[in-house]
């Protein structure tokens, strides 16, 4: 381009509108706004879509017209803004949703920050839902987002860092922890995966999961992501890091251990024995959800030995019309949940409903009389989900409905055997993940970890966690 | 790092394996109610092996004992013993197999070839042993939940038809007669040579001893409490037909909704079995590391495959019950006398640790 030994602004206005305008591909929201202040020309340009015309007819306008001070740094005083010379600068800043301010012989322009700030009002967590505590979610805001976790935790010790990361959508990261309690090598391992994102096109939250993840790969996911402020002021107190990306309307906690995906906020405001039961039966849930059909499976393709004759019988009774192996029942059985589920999230709330209807009583019932598939293995099916459901984190709970199938599959070749060698491999991979290089796993301390304490810093859930 | 926790799981993983499904069976053929104190001496003997490798290692806790031999034996012969301790490892795992597949085949699969269990379990393994050993040593610990369940059910079986005079008379058996039958179950109380192998894995090597004694205590305290368990529930001519009697003790035990708990038991027991077999596993996966410089993980999928290809060679009884019989020997050889003839020449070489 012509420009490019001059990428400077000129003092000559029109020569600078016309790259200007000529950076901006011609875009046709540039909108161009001319005042006189003091007998010399100035030009306003700003994003129509972008920007907050009342604050720039308020906090611009108006005092340039009333002319009160002689300069325009006076003028503007009002309002932040800061001062440009290069036109790459210039559109970045238009980009950014902010306005910029030409005057005529002179080779410097003010960007002043309007961007209109629409946002979504507080709302109840949808995904995440409580019986007893706070009700408010993170919104797309990161700002609101961060402003929910100061207004619990109003400490000088609550640090937040911005990055810009993603070449095409320049996309604010935030990155927040208490100064006091971070682990700082753990931070630093953070801040150095963030600086490895090489997407151009950072949008989504999952994006930063998978540079924060050391396996992402696994089926497991590594860094919970919430939409609740005190599940995030929780573990900010555990010295964990939480992570925004503006737009997204959740937190990315890292590093974390599996046992945060089986508890709910609720726990620790609750009484120690309903804590300890809930969590228990969460991690209840965790193993049915992932054995359960795969142990049916082996009793009745196997094993039906280990039964007693009366139960024997009741089983056999069940599955005698049944003309599928006990393996592509289960399967089967599996699919039409994962539809059901899926349509039903997918569907305007209304029309969910009738989805559940059918799936109940239609599919249900009628899939027993049929005999496609058997009564036991829609109860067993059923209790499956029902498990899998108990989990709070969504992420989580689907890896572990999913996680049943490959057991699934070794039960109806070994049986129990295949069972055992199943949640050997799982355990291990398990064992195997850290998360921002923590273990992920460790010893069930489900003694402490009932007790409602917080775990103090270094010596919290992962003691022995540095490899 | 390994911790002590850690250490102990390794350990008592390593030596509780397969072994403990038909020992009380040898033992009482030899030595009948006595065979306790067949235990203890094999017990007291694999402490006194305990102190010796843990002295050749502390020799220098910086090198595995590859390394150590390479350096004390020079080049040519240190090659020779690793390669032969690596043959060891690969012949008793290749035991093991055989040991898993028999039973697999006589108590629940009876149809399945042996090399789809043989695939099975070297996946499995091989998955495990190509961990960094904390890895190893951390899954290792929720495995070791199987040891309670096998100590609750064991508990299970007292309130059942039991005799404690069937322990009498105490003593019969000569001293020699005793002493005899206590190879057989210091092959169940194999597993600890892992210390020569991890040493410089260690956090804390001084305290390395004390764990290994526990480890060993535990392991023991177990047996003998199975084989009294199993000698108070079955009378002499119940004890000389059953090969497995661990697993018929349960088959007694029945419940409200399971009965044969043996069958559940003995597939989940796979577990247990298979960690013997990582440990072997990962002791070859690091001797071939060393003499051919092969990254570990690699050279534990080349263990795999050349194990998956001795598995699916036909074998017959008399070679797995010869290749049983050697193998005794080659424990006492290559667990306590090598060790101790390194401990003699690291000592005369004056090299200190």
């Amino acid at each position: 381009m012509a420009e490019s030994h001059n990428e400077f602004l000129s003092s000559d206005l029109t020569q600078n509108l016309k790259i200007i305008e000529e950076k901006m591909k011609q875009t046709a929201d540039l909108k161009r706004r001319k005042l006189t202040f003091h007998g010399e020309a100035i030009i306003l340009l700003y994003l129509d879509t972008m920007t907050d015309k009342e604050s720039i007819e308020l906090h611009i306008i108006g005092p340039i017209n009333k002319q009160e001070s002689e300069s325009i740094e006076n003028t503007l005083g009002t309002k932040q803004f800061s001062i440009m010379t290069t036109y790459k600068d210039i559109s970045s800043s238009i980009a950014e949703g902010n306005t910029i301010l030409l005057t005529e012989n002179c080779n410097i322009a003010y960007s002043i920050a309007t961007l209109s700030d629409e946002k979504r009002a507080v709302n109840e967590s949808l995904n995440e839902k409580v019986t007893m505590g706070a009700h408010d979610s993170f919104v797309e805001s990161a700002t609101t987002n961060i402003s929910l976790l100061r207004k619990r935790l109003r400490t000088p010790e609550f640090k937040v860092e911005y990055q810009t990361y993603g070449t095409d959508t320049n996309v604010e990261v935030a990155i927040c922890y208490l100064e006091s309690k971070v682990d700082q090598t753990v931070l630093h391992s953070i801040k150095s995966r963030l600086e490895k994102i090489k997407n151009d096109d950072l949008i989504n939250s999952r994006q930063i999961q998978e540079a924060l993840e050391d396996y992402p790969y696994s089926p497991f996911p590594q860094s919970l992501r919430t939409e609740r402020p005190d599940r995030a002021v929780f573990n900010l107190l555990n010295g964990n890091t939480v992570i925004f990306l503006e737009h997204e309307p959740s937190a990315v906690i890292t590093p974390i251990s599996f046992y945060s995906f089986l508890r709910s906020p609720e726990d620790y405001n609750s009484r120690w024995f309903v804590n300890f039961f809930y969590y228990s039966l969460r991690l209840l849930a965790f193993i049915l959800s992932v054995t359960l059909p795969a142990f049916y499976i082996a009793v009745n393709a196997y094993h039906s030995a280990i039964l007693p004759v009366s139960t024997f019988y009741t089983l056999k009774l069940s599955v005698m019309n049944v003309p599928f192996h006990p393996f592509v029942e289960a399967i089967m059985m599996q699919i039409v949940l994962e539809l059901l589920k899926e349509a039903s999230v997918r569907l305007p709330s209304a029309v969910a409903q009738t989805i559940g209807t059918v799936g109940a009583i239609v599919i249900g019932s009628a899939i027993v009389q049929t005999n496609f598939i058997s009564n036991t293995m829609v109860v067993v099916i059923a209790v499956t989900a029902v498990s899998s459901f108990v989990i709070p984190i969504g992420e989580m709970s689907t890896s572990m409905r999913l996680m049943s199938f490959p057991l699934i599959f070794l039960a109806a070749i070994f049986g129990f055997i295949g069972i055992a060698f199943g949640l050997m491999v799982y355990t291990t991979h398990l064992v195997k993940l850290t998360s921002a290089g923590k273990a992920y796993v460790e010893a069930p301390k489900i003694f402490q970890s009932f007790l409602n304490t917080q775990p103090k810093n270094g010596k919290g859930e992962d003691t022995n966690a540095h490899e | 790092m390994l911790t002590n926790k850690n250490l102990f799981f390794l350990i008592i993983q390593a030596q509780i394996g397969i072994g403990i499904l038909g020992l009380p069976y040898i033992l009482y053929n030899d030595v009948q109610q006595d065979g306790w104190m067949s235990l203890l001496i094999a017990g007291v003997l694999a402490q006194g092996i305990i102190i010796i490798l843990v002295a050749l290692s502390r020799t220098s806790p910086k090198e595995t004992f590859y390394e150590l031999n390479l350096r004390l034996l020079g080049n040519f012969l240190g090659k020779i013993v690793s390669i032969c301790y690596v043959l060891y490892f690969i012949s008793f795992s290749m035991l093991l197999m055989i040991l898993v597949t028999d039973v697999i085949n006589t108590w629940i699969l009876h149809q399945t070839p042996r090399w789809a269990i043989i695939l099975m379990l070297l996946i499995a393994t091989s998955y495990i042993a190509k961990e960094q050993l904390l890895t190893i040593s951390r899954s290792f610990l929720f495995f070791s939940f199987w040891f309670i369940v096998l100590i609750f059910l064991l508990i299970l079986v007292y309130p059942q038809d039991i005799h404690f005079g069937r322990l009498q008379p105490i003593g019969s058996k000569s001293f020699t007669e005793i002493i005899k039958a206590s190879p057989d179950a210091f092959v169940s109380l194999i597993g600890f040579e892992l210390i020569l192998f991890i040493m410089p894995l260690i956090k804390n090597p001084k305290k390395s001893l004390m764990v290994l004694t526990f480890a060993n205590l535990f392991t023991l305290m177990l047996y003998i409490f199975l084989f009294i368990t199993c000698v108070i529930s079955f009378s002499g001519v119940q004890f000389s037909l059953i090969q497995e009697p661990l697993l018929y003790l349960f088959r007694g035990l029945s419940f409200e909704f399971v009965e044969s708990i043996d069958i559940i038991f003995l597939s989940f027991w796979i577990i247990p079995i298979s960690t013997t077999l990582v440990i072997q596993l990962f002791n070859a996966s690091l001797g071939v590391q060393t003499l051919f410089s092969i990254q570990r993980k690699k050279s534990v999928y080349l263990l795999s495959g050349l194990l998956l290809c001795l598995g699916l060679l036909p074998i017959s009884l008399t070679v797995k019950e010869s290749l049983s019989s050697i193998m005794i020997y080659l424990n006492i050889i290559f667990v306590f006398i090598f060790p101790a003839l390194l401990l003699i020449i690291a000592k005369l070489k004056g090299i200190k640790g």
